[in-house]
């Protein structure tokens, strides 16, 4: 059952092979084994994930269910769960219990999906190695001395080892696409506005996102149509119809036109760049047509993002100041003091070394010469995007340039930034993007990024889904957690 | 300063404080209802809970423009922003006001 589809998981709920507890009960136990070697959990919700079996149950019973209903899931702990801690992955919100539940979780419990825990993250989703959590860094279940990727490392490290069949994560510069790649799973983050903000706590606010880890394509179509829609809390939600991203999966994909960026292909490492043409080969095996695209301008995407989303992060972190809820120090000597400890103490450094770039980028006098010029580039890229799906309809690419390095590898912040280097380039321009599995190197998994135009997630899903039925990357699973 | 008072112009600036008459607050759907109980209109938005996110009130926008058009002001926006001015302070709970300085609703100054 741990590693089967939502539908085939779906199918025995509903003809009572299974009950609701019976499913639960697999992957609870599977998480008191693996849970702690990981380190991909915060806290588990056993008290709500009770309520929510009953509930689920009971639309079974009563034939309401939909497919989702009584499916177990992870969140990942940015977003907030009602009445159970959100820490975010920091000590600043340690012991801060979240008083209303997010949009994205409200969707989901509505349809009696079962909430296990809360994943571990990077602290504030600033990072791409989880090494940044206070709760320690997150394993890779492919090999226990490496990273998970992150900053929804924790999320996909839990799909991995089969804790759960799905997580949600959130994606600011690649913080679904790079650890599902890390960790062989599923992962996409969908158009900027498709998914409510409400709830999510805010890195960086105009590119943040909320999205899906699974195992398949298929299992991400199911839960993000669920997830996303028009919401009046969010006023940068985007105002379409509510899509059922499950419903082109079954298309075929010839004479599909897919975009290949040769600049990126040609600065992959031997490994890394064989496997991608193969799975680049495997699409135009299944029909698709490609195409040669350029995007003269995403070059300068990480030097525009790391001044972006750093300012944006900056003001939105400021709300952090120890006296409503969040970290206090203990015996401020004036009010000064109380902001000082209290944020020095409750942040962690690379959360601290953001904070003070984008204090800096949007102070006066140095607006123009970073912030706005940063604005400037991320349009540059938006454009080059509409030049190319002008005469793509998807673009393939590297997810990451490398698998899964060991922890401590990247000390050098600059270094782990330019692990985001073909993931940024698609969140400045909002796009929704994927990734998927496709082979090995190094005995560890590999990724490829599909990229969609605006608002395309189903064209995404229906070619992910095409190479999912004729290949076996995504049912792979790490040694150790067959059983 | 020089002795020459003649070197130098008097230029006052006003700064015009007003609360508008709407049933809700600027970005919040909470209640403004004058000698109302305490707390008892603030929500999760005012307290900055994490997570929370504001929602302009188009009553507001309205008035701005009513406003603009009364005191004859040459450009009413088409585009439109907020800023964010960020400073700790204890009665800021979330670290910034929001503000309008590049691209305000209404704009007497002429276009450059």
């Amino acid at each position: 059952m741990k590693f089967k589809g939502i539908k085939q998981i779906s199918q025995a709920l509903h003809s009572k092979d299974i009950s609701v507890q019976e499913l639960h009960d697999i992957y609870a136990n599977r998480q008191k084994q693996s849970a702690k070697q990981l380190n991909c959990l915060i806290n588990r919700t056993p008290q709500l994930a009770q309520q929510q079996i009953v509930a689920a149950q009971a639309l079974i019973d009563s034939h309401q269910g939909s497919i989702l209903t009584g499916i177990p899931l992870v969140h990942k702990d940015l977003f907030c769960t009602k009445d159970i801690n959100t820490t975010c992955g920091s000590r600043m919100l340690e012991n801060f219990v979240a008083p209303y539940d997010a949009t994205i979780v409200d969707n989901l419990n509505a349809v009696g999906m079962v909430t296990l825990a809360k994943a571990n993250m990077d602290e504030f989703a600033m990072g791409s190695s989880n090494e940044n959590s206070y709760f320690g860094a997150v394993k890779n279940p492919w090999d226990l001395s490496r990273v998970s990727g992150g900053s929804s490392g924790g999320s996909a490290a839990v799909v991995a080892a089969g804790l759960a069949p799905i997580a949600t994560g959130s994606d600011t510069g690649g913080s679904i696409r790079q650890p599902a790649a890390l960790c062989g799973i599923t992962g996409i983050k969908p158009s900027y506005g498709r998914a409510s903000r409400y709830g999510m706590v805010a890195f960086a606010s105009s590119l943040d996102q909320a999205g899906v880890l699974a195992r398949s394509a298929e299992d991400c179509a199911y839960v993000l149509s669920q997830m996303c829609g028009y919401d009046a809390k969010d006023s940068t939600s985007a105002q379409v119809d509510k899509e059922d991203f499950s419903q082109n999966l079954q298309q075929s994909i010839k004479r599909m036109k897919v975009g290949i960026i040769r600049e990126w292909m040609d600065g992959l490492s031997a490994g890394i760049k064989a496997v991608t043409e193969q799975a680049i080969q495997k699409l135009q095996d299944l029909g698709a047509e490609l195409v040669e695209v350029e995007l003269p301008t995403a070059h300068l995407a990480v030097s525009a993002y790391y001044v972006i989303a750093p300012a944006e992060c900056s003001s939105n972190l400021s709300r952090f100041d120890g006296i409503r809820y969040g970290h206090q120090c203990q015996n401020p000597k004036d009010l000064n003091d109380l902001y000082v400890r209290s944020r020095t103490e409750g942040f962690g450094e690379e959360v601290k070394r953001r904070i003070m770039v984008g204090t800096w980028a949007l102070s006066t006098g140095f607006y123009d010469a970073y912030y706005l010029k940063a604005q400037k580039i991320r349009r540059l890229i938006a454009e080059d995007f509409n030049q190319a799906f002008a005469q793509v309809d998807i673009i393939a690419a590297p997810v990451s340039p490398e698998v899964a390095f060991k922890f401590n590898a990247k000390k050098d912040p600059v270094s782990m930034y330019q692990e985001d280097i073909y993931t940024v380039p698609s969140s400045l321009a909002g796009l929704p993007c994927m990734s998927i599995p496709i082979g090995m190197v190094d005995n560890l998994p590999v990724g490829l990024q599909l990229i969609g135009h605006n608002l395309q997630e189903s064209v995404l899903l229906n070619i992910a889904h095409q190479y999912q039925q004729d290949t076996n990357w995504h049912s792979q699973v790490a040694e150790g957690y067959h059983e | 300063m020089s002795s020459n008072k003649t070197q130098w112009e008097t230029v006052i600036g006003l700064e015009i404080h007003a609360q508008l008459k709407t049933a809700s607050k600027l970005f919040a759907g909470t209640n403004t209802t004058y000698g109302a109980s305490p707390n008892s209109q603030v929500s999760l938005l005012e307290a900055a809970v994490p997570g929370t996110l504001p929602v302009f009130n188009e009553k507001v926008l309205r008035y701005a423009i009513r406003f603009g058009l009364a005191v004859g002001a040459k450009v009413i926006a088409k585009e439109s922003r907020f800023d964010r001015k960020n400073y700790f302070y204890p009665d800021s709970p979330k670290g910034y006001q929001i503000t309008q300085l590049h691209h305000p609703i209404v704009n007497m100054a002429p276009s450059p």
